[in-house]
């Protein structure tokens, strides 16, 4: 028989609840502020909610009638340099946020609102309709309120998609040294998603004072929580990853408050995250104005029951029992409440001139559709000033150097120059530079600036966003292999690539993803994407990609110095091991964006390209005989491509190939195809070709994986069928 | 004040709502979160409610329509309110033909 012996969680779990005596000490001004904020962000929604069922909203509306005291309880207690973030249902924490915010001595239930408060609600409902006045210009809607200044960093419409950038804006707390914190919020059906999971592992591995603030209202649609998990016990999944957590009824608001208290003081004393499962439950079904009862997943009478619990009359009734307000005043108090709603509102709409009895919003309120797409990327100015150079400003002063050898240099360089500058990624930090050598030296010069992660793509490349958005340090996240973006992609996608532009366009995502590709290591299906394709139909982002040791030093300063998220594309097999002449003393120069290279001028055809097929296609061009002019693309994104250099070299030569190495399906070249039959037609004698790899991803096999991928060869056949009868033909 | 009721929506992915009901007949006192119809979605079935007493005046749709989110359904009067002169209150309202 073996022996057995109890384990016990290393981390506390427990279950807080008020008592008379809590209500009977707690600060007169603190009930009566949450009393203000309860009510006022009742009405608020309740406003919502008219919005929405006269259908001035446009899509969903996520009312938190219900669930107001588990947001006010949690932030009042919270400083401006808090920050938080959410999920779709979060207008109660955005409320509670800004308001604490523009009010951090507490709001007086008995005066009237300041014009500060009026102008949080006017610009939050503003948002939420869309509109122009909104805190991101109406382009965020009701799930994506921000307002940075305020550590209201934005919520989110991916059911936890917002919870590995609150990671980042705690690492950033923890590094700047201060005492701050951040806290998550999101609900039951967030806590079984790998995003919420993976960074409660993170943070817990690396101690960053993060909260992960569940409100559990019971249902994921109509999905129930008892449904959805086996321990449907939520606050237990903290101790798991050894993580301090509490239980608390969130209809309690000072509760919830004492819980918060209590977690602060673990956070902000350095013991590492906290976790805290509010029980709450929204009065109306998952969006719009209706009860859940309503759509036959749950009962009236537990309708009814739980809104005998309303978190705004038991904050009345102990205010009541105190004597801290009268009857009349609490009256007053919503009165007036609904009124600056009422007068909000009326600041928005006007009645349709086209139906009776039916509103619409003024026309001039409004924002610009002709600026949809300004902001999707900054505007370079961070380049104002700088002088650029190229490899011919270096010609004579040159040493040979190992491309992967000058990966690890240029970063340690500019790690020395910029304290901002973060490293992360899997086994990074070991291996003498990590599994290619391409970070040596990073670690022992900066042991707490090089982050080796946990293996989960979603945390670490979420956690490095919202360091990018909180702005303090700029993440560099390696991506071990290419394919691993399909791992990361809600964060690189959903988070990191839209974050500017759906908030609003104002603020930067300085960021660089520097990626690995995997082709000819045989490695296999999974991991021998080229990405630039896939990356490229996600506008945020721009694109390098580096063909000699020389560019990587210049375009890796440049990826470093933009104020967007540059995804810097590496090819291990093709690229690490060639050597190549760089600046004998010069690792600070910058290349700039948008800037193609000739590598060789030619009249036949134009050949675009990019990292490794670069050399294979020049090698291609001298075997074949065709005299191609061949460029190297070097940014590949929408917003940074060159089609000055490319345009003038198509008008010479009226003939395009595009070559790219790997898989056809993923690949980049279509886009690019699509864009220079549309922009150049009148130039082009012929068809733009594609010389790419196979339809299918590459296989292990030796034989296989040189048949998935283009090579010289491949580029050599092509021309000699297709551009050199048009030599002759010219010539003739 | 006489005012149109519209069918209000019921959720973000709701366009079409059958009135399965109507829970008043015309004339009756409804109390603030009184029931006058009910409704149907695919997903939801309904109780429409007015938001302050008022007298259902009469209907402008029928039982078992199918209706689109925004059409007037109802006209409500307010709690005192006579109707002298019926067509010039349903032109006001921009209401046409027979009802």
């Amino acid at each position: 028989m073996p022996t057995k012996k109890s384990l016990e969680s290393a981390a506390p779990w427990v279950e807080i609840e008020s008592t008379q005596k809590d209500w009977d000490e707690a600060d007169p001004k603190l009930l009566k502020t949450m009393l203000t904020q309860l009510h006022l962000i009742r009405a608020f929604e309740e406003k919502a909610l008219d919005f929405s069922g006269q259908r001035l909203v446009n899509g969903p509306l996520h009312s938190s009638i219900g669930q107001e005291g588990g947001a006010v309880g949690s932030i009042i207690g919270l400083t401006a340099q808090d920050q938080i973030n959410g999920s779709h249902r979060g207008h109660h924490q955005f409320l509670a946020k800004t308001l604490g915010f523009i009010a951090p001595n507490g709001l007086d239930p008995n005066k009237d609102f300041s014009a500060e408060v009026v102008t949080v609600l006017r610009k939050s409902l503003s948002e939420i309709c869309g509109l122009e006045d909104g805190f991101c210009g109406g382009r965020g809607g009701s799930m994506h309120l921000q307002w940075k200044e305020a550590g209201a960093m934005g919520t989110n419409a991916i059911v936890g998609g917002a919870v590995p950038f609150a990671a980042g804006f705690a690492w950033n707390h923890k590094h700047a040294k201060t005492d701050s914190v951040a806290v998550t919020y999101f609900g039951d059906g967030a806590i079984n998603i790998g995003s919420a999971l993976e960074t409660m592992n993170l943070a817990a591995a690396w101690k960053i004072p993060i909260c992960f603030f569940i409100e559990n209202n019971k249902y994921g649609v109509s999905t129930t929580v008892e449904e959805a998990t086996g321990e449907p016990r939520l606050s237990g999944r903290g101790p798991g990853f050894n993580i301090a957590s509490w239980k608390v009824d969130g209809m309690d608001t000072l509760a919830v408050h004492l819980a918060m208290q209590e977690a602060l003081e673990h956070m902000r004393s350095g013991k590492g995250p906290t976790l805290i499962e509010a029980e709450v439950y929204r009065y109306f079904h998952q969006n719009g104005p209706f009860p859940g009862s309503a759509f036959g997943y749950r009962e009236k009478s537990e309708e009814a029951e739980w809104r005998k619990r309303d978190p705004l009359q038991m904050m009345e009734s102990h205010i009541l029992r105190r004597a801290l307000m009268t009857k009349d005043e609490i009256t007053k108090l919503r009165e007036k409440s609904q009124k600056v709603m009422a007068d909000v509102a009326d600041q928005l709409l006007e009645a349709d001139p086209n139906e009776t009895d039916k509103q619409r919003f003024k026309p001039e309120l409004w924002p610009n559709p002709d600026l949809i797409d300004e902001g999707i990327r900054g505007n370079l100015s961070e380049f104002d000033g700088i002088k650029f150079k190229e490899a011919q400003d270096f010609i004579g002063n040159t040493v040979s150097k190992k491309f992967v050898n000058t990966v690890a240099e240029v970063m340690l360089r500019r790690m020395q120059t910029d304290d901002s500058i973060v490293v992360m990624g899997e086994d990074i930090h070991k291996l003498n530079g990590g599994p290619r050598g391409a970070t040596k030296g990073l670690k022992s010069a900066f042991p707490d600036r090089v982050l080796g992660t946990p293996i989960s793509e979603n945390a670490f490349t979420g956690l490095a966003g919202g360091m990018a958005l909180d702005g303090r340090f700029k993440p560099v996240v390696e991506l071990m292999y290419a394919d691993f973006i399909w791992v990361a992609a809600d964060q690189l996608f959903n988070q990191i690539g839209k974050a500017r532009h759906m908030f609003g366009g104002k603020h930067d995502m300085s960021l660089v993803l520097r990626i690995k590709i995997g082709t000819r290591t045989g490695y296999g299906s999974q991991h021998s994407m080229d990405p630039a394709g896939i990356i490229n139909t996600s506008p945020g982002w721009r694109i390098a990609a580096p063909a000699t040791p020389l560019d990587y030093i210049g375009m890796m300063n440049s990826a470093l110095l933009c104020k967007d998220p540059v995804a810097v594309l590496e090819h291990d097999s093709d690229l690490y091991k060639i050597s190549g002449e760089v600046p004998e003393n010069d690792l600070d120069f910058y290349i700039p964006i948008g800037v193609a290279a000739i590598k060789r001028p030619g009249s036949a055809v134009t050949i675009l390209t990019y990292l490794s097929m670069v050399q294979k296609s020049l090698d291609a061009t001298e075997e074949s005989g065709v005299d191609a002019e061949v460029i190297d693309l070097r940014w590949l994104d929408a917003g940074s491509i060159d089609w000055d250099t490319i345009g003038e070299s198509i008008k010479k030569t009226s003939n395009v190939l595009i070559v790219e190495q790997g898989s056809r399906s993923t690949s980049y070249g279509g886009w690019l195809a699509d864009e220079i039959q549309r922009r150049y037609f009148q130039w082009l004698k012929s068809p733009v070709q594609r010389v790419s790899g196979s339809i299918s991803a590459p296989s292990v096999s030796t034989v296989l994986e040189d048949a998935a991928l283009a090579n010289t060869e491949t580029v050599t056949k092509f021309l000699k069928q297709n551009y050199q009868s048009n030599k002759e033909t010219d010539n003739g | 004040m006489a005012k149109l009721f519209r069918m209000p929506s019921i959720s973000a992915d709701t366009e079409e709502v059958v009135l399965l009901e109507w829970s008043v007949t015309p004339g009756t006192k409804v109390e603030v979160g009184g029931t006058i119809a009910i409704v149907e979605t695919d997903k939801a079935n309904v109780d429409l409610t007015v938001d302050q007493t008022s007298i259902f005046w009469r209907s402008l749709v029928d039982q078992g329509a199918s209706l689109e989110v925004g059409t007037p359904i109802a006209i409500l009067l307010g709690e005192d309110e006579q109707v002298t002169d019926e067509n010039a209150l349903l032109a006001s309202l921009g209401i046409s033909g027979n009802i």
